[in-house]
Formats: structure tokens, sequence, C-alpha cells
């Protein structure tokens, strides 16, 4: 796999009198077409990370190189059409005057052709469920509808890489369990590359990859497994969250992790 | 609430109906978890019981005073110092310059005096769990976990016998969301408060509240406790809403082992002590 991310040494910091650094000397590459969570505290990096990545903050020290692009102040404007960000409180994101021109207007900004332009805004609001609410005030969504057609907007833009930054706190379980299927159809079938800044374990359970952020730094980078059996601070998932419960008051079970799904053929044995 | 209804009317757009004829009584000192799919009406609800949101039909009764469509001015001025409001990010509210007279502002602004005003401060920082040094701080220097009680503390100074809460852990992280969760909690234990809170998160649901409200279009569906709402699965179904992480997990190992558990299990714990008992684990 071919990488579509490369993160090399990068530090930042907020305030240059201080030593405190929000990042320090981060590094790692996510393949096209993966999946990659990004964890860790409020406080840890994540926000400053997401911000290096969509270019609105600029690296003080290393590179980041999206799509063979190296972000700069001047390439971040290409950059920016290959990927979509959604962020997490989306009240702050609306700028159309209803849903559907909030959807098109970063199409509007690639003087793209009305048909398609149309075409696109239509199957992004399907996508997340919110085609009827297109002649809406974003406005008078609520939080979660609000959300989601933030989410259309950055999927109509059809990009290489989705940056989800808490993108599906204000969401419902059940509609932050459609999304995360309908944006996993998308790394299928587009090949879509998905970064996902999140504290929700089971968005990180489904991730092909997890890096772990703690005080600006890469404490630990694997598989979601690796990472739920290492790290013993994290909450685990559900499955392993029973398999540790059951083990304290003396079951037989295994000793490593286990996800939902190996508890249950466990219990059913 | 007797027969509220409500809409928004912005510009020539009138909404239709966000809130349909609403009869609910929330007990004094009950601790209620308001639930529903997006856009069910659950903020619309907690706007009601101050005032944010008047009603175009019906009448809403906090304690002694009642707000209806009209004439109001008394009754909401007593409701809005009865009824503390936690918002969604409550912390994009925050703009004193430090958090002190962040706090301070709601208790000054109903009258109380500069000193007293300033020891609520004190009280409401140190029940919040926030060291008093960060007083003179400025609340935009602080973390998402301190601003988000810098912002319930300035709702604890006006001293509410009510606390209405939209989501307030989203964003925050799961450490930090317990924590506001248990906070919470014991503030409502022990300043014998009336809790209203908005989550679609059924986990917390089971954890803290006692009763819970199921919303759908603009209506209370059902209240009542929680065990008796969430045996219910057939009604759960058709409200779009989500079980409790164990007790889903549950059905699932009733369905496929084709054992039956005790009794609905809301914890992982219950869940686990439920499975020895019956000799699956």
């Amino acid at each position: 796999m071919a990488p579509i991310i490369e993160v090399n040494n990068l530090t930042y910091r907020y305030d240059l009198r201080t030593e405190t650094k929000a990042l320090l000397s981060v590094s790692f590459t996510v393949h096209r077409g993966e999946w990659f969570a990004i964890i860790g505290n409020n406080g840890s990096g994540k926000s400053t990370l997401a911000q290096l990545l969509t270019g609105l903050l600029e690296p003080q020290q290393g590179s980041i190189f999206i799509a063979d692009m190296e972000m700069t102040e001047k390439s971040k404007w290409e950059i920016r059409n290959r990927i979509g960000v959604v962020f997490q409180n989306p009240d702050n994101q609306f700028i159309g005057s209803t849903v559907q021109d909030d959807v098109a207007f970063g199409l509007e900004n690639l003087n793209m052709d009305y048909k398609e332009m149309k075409k696109r805004v239509y199957e992004a609001l399907k996508m997340v469920g919110m085609f009827e609410y297109r002649l809406y005030d974003p406005s008078h969504l609520s939080g979660g509808q609000k959300q989601r057609v933030a989410i259309a907007g950055a999927l109509a833009m059809k990009p290489d890489v989705l940056i989800l930054d808490e993108a599906f706190v204000m969401l419902d379980p059940r509609s932050r369990r459609e999304l995360l299927e309908t944006i996993h159809e998308l790394k299928v079938s587009a090949d879509l590359t998905v970064v996902s800044i999140t504290h929700d374990m089971t968005e990180v359970e489904a991730a092909d990859r997890v890096v772990v952020l703690d005080n600006g730094q890469v404490t630990n980078i694997g598989k979601p497994r690796e990472i739920f059996t290492q790290e013993k601070e994290l909450t685990p998932p559900l499955g392993e969250k029973l398999r540790r419960a059951l083990a304290k008051r003396g079951a037989n079970v295994p000793q490593s992790y286990m996800s939902r799904e190996e508890v249950m053929c466990w219990l059913w044995k | 609430m007797e027969g509220v209804s409500a809409d928004y009317v912005i510009g020539p757009i009138r909404n239709s109906l966000v809130l349909q004829s609403i009869d609910l009584q929330i007990e004094s000192g009950s601790y209620s978890a308001i639930v529903g799919h997006t856009g069910a009406g659950k903020s619309s609800l907690l706007k009601t019981i101050n005032g944010l949101l008047l009603p175009t039909a019906g009448k809403i009764e906090v304690g002694q005073d009642i707000i209806k469509q009209k004439n109001n001015k008394q009754a909401l001025k007593n409701i809005r110092k009865k009824v503390g409001m936690v918002f969604q990010f409550p912390e994009a509210q925050l703009f004193a310059e430090t958090v002190e007279k962040d706090i301070c502002f709601g208790p000054l602004n109903f009258g109380v005096p500069l000193k007293q005003a300033q020891q609520i401060a004190k009280e409401v920082m140190q029940l919040v769990g926030l060291p008093l040094h960060l007083l003179n701080k400025s609340p935009h220097s602080l973390s998402g976990g301190q601003k988000r009680r810098v912002a319930i503390a300035g709702i604890l100074a006006m001293e509410p016998e009510i606390l209405v809460l939209d989501e307030p852990g989203a964003g925050l992280d799961p450490k930090g969301k317990n924590e506001i969760m248990r906070l919470i909690k014991s503030l409502h234990q022990e300043r014998n408060l009336t809790t209203i809170l908005v989550t679609h998160d059924m986990d917390d649901v089971v954890h803290y509240a006692d009763k819970i409200i199921v919303m759908e279009n603009g209506r209370i569906v059902r209240n009542g406790d929680l065990r008796s709402v969430f045996s219910d699965r057939l009604a759960i179904k058709k409200w779009h809403l989500d079980l409790p992480e164990a007790y889903q997990f549950q059905l699932e190992i009733e369905e496929r082992t084709g054992m039956e558990l005790p009794q609905i299990c809301f914890t992982v714990d219950e869940l686990a002590d439920a499975l020895m008992e019956v000799g699956l684990a």
C-alpha cells in the first residue's frame, strides 16, 4: 500500500517563549485506503495535529506530506482540495442559508458545473440521510443533524482523505453506527483514507491502525487489538470489558484480548 | 407541563410543531434523562423549561411560577433563577477575562453583592473540583474539561434548584466525561437538585438517571422507570432508541446460546454476574 500521509518529526508549540510543546517529534505514515485512528486524552495534542494536517497551522519543525505534496503555505490550498475535514462542533462550520447550499459550498469553489454539483450534493445528502432536509436552514437543525450536514459537505468533495475530528460526538449511537458504515463502504469502494481523531472506542475498534498520543508524543501505534492489550488506561471495547469482568470473577476465560465476537463464541462453546 | 406546544419562527418561516401537546410531570428531587432520536425535540423541550422557547399553547409550571404564551415577565425572572441550564458545549459561552468574573456574572446579575458573589465563586469552584488558583486565569487558557467545569460552576453559582443539562459530556475524553457525569450525580444528591439530562448515551441513562423520558417527533411517548422502559423491546425499536451496550450484548448472547439470563443487565458487571450465575461462564 502506498502512503498517502507521511508525518515526519512534527513539532509544534503555541507559545514560543515556553518549552511546553503541543507536539513533539511526531511521526507516522497512513496508507491509502487505510482507516487510521488517533487517540489520546484532552490536551494530548490531537487537535493540534488535526489543525496541522489540514493546514490551519503551519509546522514549525518537521514535515507533512499528503498525496505526495508537502504541506506548505503555498500547497495547502491544493492539498485541501484532496481532503475533507469535519470538526467536532458543526455550528462553527456553516456558511450556506440552506442545507444544500452549505453542502455545495466547497464544490462552488472548484468552479464545478451546475449539473455535476447538484448530483454530488444530492448524493452526499442521501449518504448521510439528510436529503429530505436539503431546503432547511442549517441553523434550525439539531446538533446531530448539523453534524451529518457537515459530513455531507466533506463527502461531496470526493476527497482522497477524510479527516474526522471528533465528528460523531453529537450523534446518537445508531446514526453514528450508520455513518460509520457508510464511510466504511466508501473506504472500500472509493479507496477513501480515513483519519479519525476520536474518544469513541467503538470507532477505534473499527480502525485498521491506531496511534496513541500522550503529552504531544506518539506513545504507541498498532492494531486496535494490540493497543487495547498494551494500554491499560484505555477503556476497552465491550467484548474485552466483559472478558476482564469474567476473569475477575474467576471464570476460565482466555488470558488475552477478545473482541465481542470472540467472547460470544467462547460463551457459546 | 400541560399541553405544551411550541415552534420556532424565524423570519417568514415557521417550523412545524417542534413540540406537540406535551404533558409532563417531573418530580422534585428526581434525576430524569430525556432521550430520543436527533431532532425529536429534546433540546427544545429543555428550552421551554426556562422560557427560552415560549409555548404557543399550554403552560409550564416550575414550582409556583407559570409560563404561558404571554405576560411572563415576573415568572420568567423567577424561573430563570431557579432553573440552571447547561447547554451543549457550554464553554463556548465563557466570555469574561477571568474565571472568577465569569462565575460571578450570574449572581451579580440577580443582585447578589460583589463580595458575596466572590465567596460563592470560591465555593462552586470547589464543588466542581477546580483549584482556586484558576480563579484569576482567563477561562480560555484552560483545557476543554476545565472549561466545561467552569461553565457548570457558573450555573451552580446561581444556586438553582433545577439543573438542566444538554449533553454535558459531549466532546470530552472518556475520563473527563466520566468525571463530569459523576460530578453532576453527586451535586444532584448533595444539593438535592432536580436534574434533567438530555443525552443519547443509554449507558449514561442507566448509570446516572432514575427516570427516562422518551421523545419522538416533538411528543413524549414514554415516561417511566428504567427497567420498565428498556424491557419494552418492541417500543424501543419503534422509537429508534439504542439499548445500553451491556444489555444489547446480553440479548445477542441469549439469542446465540438460547439461554435466558435472570434479569436485564444494564452494566458489564451485572452481565458478568448473571453469566456466572447461569453457568455460561
